[in-house]
């Protein structure tokens, strides 16, 4: 092996993560490579340094009753979570759905459309000459149409009659 | 090991138990990816709380310690979230100091700042390994690895703070 591939490995060498004929390898040529063994001193020097982070007293700084204080605030969440909403609110909130239903039924009431007769395409558009064949709602009288009922003319030739029944 | 059902079943005592076997692992898990003893502590209480919060949804069949760790770890980048936006008084350089403090620093130092060019995944491995020698197929077995995945993690892992080292503080390999 060359000494790049042997560098390499040797943190995990250090570490003793290798396989153990890659390890009796590794060994065989740290015995006559001095760059290698001088590599291996920097390793180490890092391996120790992570060790000191990592094993030092303050990583065991978590407070010993770290149970207890964990357990005592999910307590302390409990009511939060059984936690209901005050009938009051509750009856406050479906007033207020309510009122808004009710609103809008009596708003489209107010503005409800009377009814209307729409008449196509009427030929010299006076209304005397308008048929009401089939129609559902009583024909009006020509004169009683001209007497109760708003006469709207859209275009040429189409009116709009609206009047109360 | 602690029974995963007396945990299921909202068991104080198995709780504690598990607290006493698992917290050093989980902080030096946190303080890895953290690399701040404060934060690092903060973080295992609030992994501990989601963990006991979420217990009827235990897997008897899972590694319980597989899953606080993922938990620790959601926790942990959640904070390195929220810090991004913000810094630390003493991430504030001072002038004048800092090719002072270079030739001053220790390894134990240089290492943690090594630690900070890896990737949070790198960062837990070579955490797990230094805490107590925990070997390739443990730390595998905790964040679902196979042994060799986890050694070519560390291998690259290490080769990265190395060069981090040499680069930034060439009077180390002197």
């Amino acid at each position: 092996m060359k000494c790049k591939e042997i560098q390499d490995i040797l943190s995990l060498y250090h570490q003793g993560l290798l396989d153990t004929d890659l390890a009796e390898q590794v060994a065989r040529h740290l015995s006559h490579c001095e760059s290698c063994k001088e590599a291996l001193m920097q390793e180490k020097r890092i391996s120790d340094g992570l060790n000191d982070l990592f094993g030092r007293d303050e990583m065991s700084s978590v407070p010993e009753d770290i149970a207890e204080l964990v357990l005592e605030k999910s307590q302390r969440e409990l009511p939060v979570k059984l936690h209901r909403r005050s009938p009051v609110k509750l009856i406050f909130r479906f007033g207020a759905v309510a009122a808004t239903v009710l609103l809008t039924l009596w708003l489209s009431f107010l503005f409800r459309h009377s009814p209307a007769v729409e008449i196509d395409m009427v030929q010299d558009a006076p209304v005397r000459t308008v048929l009401f064949s089939d129609s559902p709602v009583r024909t009006p009288q020509i004169r009683e149409v001209q007497r109760k009922a708003t006469v709207t003319r859209l275009k040429e030739n189409v009116i709009w009659i609206s009047y109360k029944n | 090991m602690v029974d995963t059902k007396r945990l299921r079943l909202g068991d104080e005592d198995a709780f504690r138990e598990f607290v006493g076997e698992t917290k050093r692992l989980l902080m030096s898990v946190s303080y890895g990816i953290l690399l701040n003893t404060e934060d690092a502590s903060d973080a295992v209480q609030d992994a501990y709380l989601r963990f006991w919060r979420s217990r009827e949804r235990l897997d008897s069949a899972g590694y319980i310690k597989a899953y606080l760790v993922q938990i620790l770890k959601n926790v942990c980048l959640s904070m390195l979230k929220k810090r991004a936006n913000t810094v630390g008084m003493d991430e504030i350089p001072e002038q004048g100091r800092r090719e002072n403090t270079s030739s001053r620093l220790d390894d134990k130092e240089l290492v943690s700042r090594a630690m900070t060019v890896l990737k949070e995944k790198e960062r837990m491995i070579v955490a797990m390994i230094h805490y107590e020698n925990l070997d390739s197929a443990e730390v595998g077995e905790i964040l679902g690895l196979s042994p060799s995945t986890v050694r070519s993690h560390y291998q690259s892992a290490r080769i990265r703070m190395k060069n981090y080292i040499i680069r930034n503080f060439p009077e180390f390999v002197r």
